[in-house]
């Protein structure tokens, strides 16, 4: 062996040497060093305890773990989705420090160090209105802009919210979910722990979104979070949620439930980026209520974690209610992306409008699961869905599982469009015959089919969010 | 129906009894395993349901399945109006290349040996296709009325159109239960040989009060065959029919298969094709009209599994009253299914103040060089069209009417057996025009 081709060698094991301290963002984790596994009463007792909980609380998490424990997996899945599971393994409490921070500076740096990777620092700098940032299970730096504040905008950690507004959230929480919904809320009810409490009084608008990061960061960890966000009369708010997590071998579990509440003529906007690693499942309950005159909105964007299983709903309840959702999922090697939307038409003149992009790649299945649901008396509704699926390669799996159910037909009009194709190559060709490289034409392919979704984003996120992809598809050529 | 189990009930049988009459019934050479494969299935199965998307949806309350006495419906030939096939075995008034045998009663000779190559082709297709095929969660492909057909149906019929030969004229099937409160269960093979065509049309009738009816029909379509066939259904508002297909076209091979049904008490038609060779085609076109509390629905399952195939399905549906109807589509493009072409619309008409309709249209795509889309659209007659008509001074219902005529139309005109044989357009025009009163016959509009 020459010289030359050992330096060579030797180089590239270099490049790898620190590839686990620089991007392998693992911190230290003693503090689970005293939390149990698996979930029962006791530990349910525990965490209530831990977080200093009212009596009604504890009830709510001891009820639904009965329900929890009576129900069946889902049946409409592949049961090997849910096989993967134990439920013994898995710690469903982790507190990563005792006090709840309000200055950055007083964060421990091992924590600051994880949001430096993620990018809160420099998001801090500019311009969010509030980060909840949670490290493990719990919301531990907390800021919020002191005019919003000001205007009676509350926006807390899911805890603070149950130790300051207790019967505000008791009013509102499982309304729209109940702890019988499905497996993963009933588990959600009973161990909940983060997540956050946005109301937004009547008439006030806010004009910056509020954006919350979330992170998982130990082995086995379920998080759990819990989320209402109620926009009162005439309020309007944007909501920012988004999510990464540390590779790890052992499967991660994610089981969130949140609940948005529109009253009268608000708006209300809810934007997630999920970003898992790819041994996360997520299974998430997303539930809406949109009431007269007023619009919700779901944004969500699945390109990380394993099994992703997400069906964000509106139930429009009121004349002229409003519901969007725009969803895009990117399902690369050894993903799946099971996301959807569902829009239940509970009253006269409401409209509601789905767009789904997905993206199968290197062998990953991407599906489009989605219900419209137009119940009697009904009526003047309009509602149209248009799902569309690239297949990169000839491997990858796309598929589209709609259910329509109509139950009034004065001046309903129900549409749904799908289409599944791969990138033409009268496109790529007719790109490149105007000198883009092949890689670049796909890319800017790829980027325009995904346009809808990115414009509705704030402009940071877009920017990240077709890096992300650029990164995704690296090498999807030759 | 083997003649010691007529009139029996399911909920009177065991598997071994059954087994052993049927064995009795094996000494005409009609070795069946398949058959004894499914007697088991048809006594533990439960009855379809979750979480089958579609079977979930059928009202099977109060059927009694079990309870019911089992019966052999009336399997009936015709051609031109006249009785053909039955007693006097294959060649009884039909033309040359065309044949018709019971099945296993008139096996003998070359008609065994056709069916028994049909049967052999069949299986081989079956299990390449099932191979083909991942399963996935809600695709349930077990039912308990198939397995008990399949078990406990008696004389069954084979039709066979030899090679190269044309059978323009359609053979007109009728499957009828002529015994209230009955269970009546009929297989009917088809076996459309290489380069031939055959038309048929497969009439499901009885005004008999609450019958249930499983006809399973199975056919191969050899290469450059083509099927073209027709399915009607009209039966008592209290009655049920579940009706399983399954085609299997090979390479140039085409199908035409069209429907017109009217809805009962519970009407299913579930039906797989499957597109086996290069250029295979299928043409899938439904019309269905349901009123009353009737119901109706379509489970129909399309499986691209050569390169070069294309499949196009529409099903259109007008529901008046409460009645309620349920279209479940899928398109399956598996890998190595290159240029495949797969279309599937449903459009649903709402006229009636309290009609349920669900459309469940999916598509589960594992090929990248294929072009598939799906469509479904629900809606009552549009102001804006019916303001047309009557800013042109036609009367309020008489635009409605134009309209729901119109949309009745576009489907039927789509559909081949209908427009280019005389007689069948008749008989669909006659049974539309009892049950909706429009009058949709082209030639009768002159």
């Amino acid at each position: 062996m020459s010289a030359e081709k050992a330096e060579v060698d030797f180089n590239v094991a270099e490049i790898n040497k620190d590839y686990e301290r620089l991007y392998g963002f693992h911190t230290n984790t003693d503090y689970l060093k005293n939390s149990k596994r698996g979930v029962s009463p006791d530990i349910i007792r525990e965490i209530s305890k831990i977080k200093d909980e009212p009596e009604w609380m504890l009830k709510f998490r001891l009820d639904s773990l009965d329900i929890f424990n009576s129900m069946p997996d889902p049946t409409w899945m592949d049961g090997s989705v849910f096989d993967e599971i134990n439920y013994e393994d898995l710690y469903y409490y982790a507190s990563a420090g005792d006090k709840k921070y309000n200055d950055w500076e007083d964060v421990p740096e091992d924590i600051k160090d994880t949001f430096e990777r993620l990018g809160v620092p420099e998001a801090e700098r500019k311009f969010l209105a509030g980060v909840s940032a949670q490290f493990e299970s719990e919301v531990v730096y907390h800021h919020l802009q002191e005019e919003l504040e000001k205007k009676g905008v509350i926006f807390l950690d899911f805890d603070s919210g149950i130790q300051k507004h207790g019967d505000l959230i008791r009013q509102y929480i499982g309304k729209l979910v109940p702890q019988g919904d499905n497996k993963f809320a009933a588990l959600n009810s009973a161990c909940w722990s983060g997540g956050s409490f946005v109301y937004i009084p009547p008439g006030v608008k806010v004009d910056i979104p509020l954006q919350a990061y979330f992170r998982i960061n130990a082995e086995s960890i379920g998080q759990f979070e819990r989320t209402i966000i109620i926009a009162d009369k005439g309020a309007s708010v944007h909501y920012i949620e988004g999510c990464t997590a540390p590779t790890y071998s052992k499967t991660a579990f994610h089981t969130g439930v949140i609940e948005l509440f529109a009253e009268e003529d608000a708006y209300l906007r809810y934007t997630t980026i999920q970003n898992w690693s790819t041994n996360v499942l997520n299974l998430v309950t997303q539930r809406a209520i949109a009431k007269k005159n007023s619009t919700v909105e779901w944004m969500d964007g699945n390109l990380g974690a394993k099994t992703t299983m997400k069906y964000p709903a509106v139930f429009l309840a009121e004349p002229g209610a409003r519901g969007r959702v725009v969803s895009i999922g990117y399902a690369n090697k050894g993903q799946r992306q099971d996301a959807g939307a569902k829009m239940i038409h509970g009253a006269p003149h409401t409209t509601s409008s789905i767009t789904a992009k997905s993206i199968s790649q290197n062998g990953g299945r991407s599906s489009y699961r989605g219900l419209i649901k137009v119940n009697k008396g009904a009526s003047h509704v309009k509602t149209d869905v248009e799902c569309d699926a690239l297949l990169l390669d000839d491997f990858s799996e796309s598929d589209t599982y709609p259910t329509i159910d109509v139950r009034e037909r004065k001046d309903v009009s129900v549409m749904h469009e799908a289409t599944v194709g791969k990138v033409s190559d009268e496109t790529i060709y007719y790109l490149k015959s105007r000198g883009i490289k092949e890689e670049d034409a796909l890319l800017m392919v790829v980027n325009g089919f995904i346009q809808e979704f990115t414009r509705e984003l704030p402009m940071e996120y877009a920017v990240e969010l077709n890096r992300l992809i650029a990164l995704e598809m690296e090498g999807s050529i030759g | 129906m083997i003649q010691s189990l007529q009139q029996k009930k399911l909920n009177e049988l065991d598997a071994i009894e059954l087994l052993r009459e049927l064995k009795k019934a094996d000494a005409s050479h009609y070795v069946s395993q398949e058959r004894m494969g499914h007697v088991e299935r048809a006594l533990e199965l439960p009855l379809p349901g979750a979480p089958d998307e579609a079977w979930r949806r059928v009202p099977l309350d109060d059927l009694k399945f079990d309870e019911r006495p089992i019966v052999a419906p009336l399997l009936e030939t015709q051609l031109d109006g006249k009785i053909v096939g039955t007693g006097g075995g294959n060649g009884a008034g039909l033309p040359a290349g065309l044949s018709v045998a019971r099945v296993p009663g008139e096996l003998n000779g070359p008609t065994y040996d056709a069916f028994k190559a049909f049967r052999e082709r069949y299986s081989l297709l079956y299990e390449q296709r099932r191979r083909k095929n991942k399963g996935r969660a809600n695709d349930v492909r077990e039912n308990k009325f198939l397995s008990f057909a399949e078990a406990l149906a008696g004389d069954s019929l084979f039709i066979r159109s030899a090679p190269d030969t044309r059978h323009e004229t359609p053979l007109h099937l009728s499957v009828h239960n002529t015994t209230a409160g009955s269970v009546g269960p009929a297989v009917v093979c088809i076996h459309v040989c290489e380069n031939s065509r055959l038309s048929v049309v497969v009439d499901y009738q009885g005004t008999e009060s609450d019958t249930v009816t499983i006809p399973v029909i199975k056919a191969v379509v050899a290469k450059g065959g083509e099927l073209r066939i027709l399915r009607t259904e009209k039966i008592s508002d209290d009655s049920h029919l579940f009706s399983h297909e399954f085609v299997l076209i090979e390479e140039d091979g085409k199908l035409n298969s069209d429907a017109v049904f009217f809805g009962s008490k519970a009407t299913v038609l579930e039906g797989l094709y499957s597109l086996m060779g290069r250029n295979a085609r299928a043409n899938v076109r439904g019309l269905v009209s349901v009123r009353g509390k009737q119901f109706s629905g379509q489970k129909l399952t399309m499986e691209h599994n050569a390169e070069h195939t294309y499949s196009d399905t529409v099903v259109k549906t007008v529901l008046y009253d409460a009645a309620h109807s349920v279209f479940a589509g899928t398109i399956k493009i598996p890998a190595g299914s290159r240029h495949s072409e797969g279309y599937e619309t449903n459009r649903n008409l709402l006229l009636g103040d309290d009609t349920h309709a669900d459309s469940i249209p999916q598509l589960e795509i594992i090929e990248n060089e294929v072009k598939c889309s799906h469509g479904a659209t629900m809606t009552s007659t549009v102001p804006e069209e019916v303001y047309y008509l009557m800013s042109r001074g036609l009367p309020e219902a008489v635009a409605e009417r134009i309209l729901v005529g119109a949309f009745y139309r576009e489907i039927l005109d789509q559909m081949e057996l209908v427009n280019e044989d005389a007689a069948t357009r008749t008989f669909v025009a006659t049974a539309l025009r009892e049950e909706t009163g429009l009058e949709l016959d082209p030639s009768a509009m002159i």
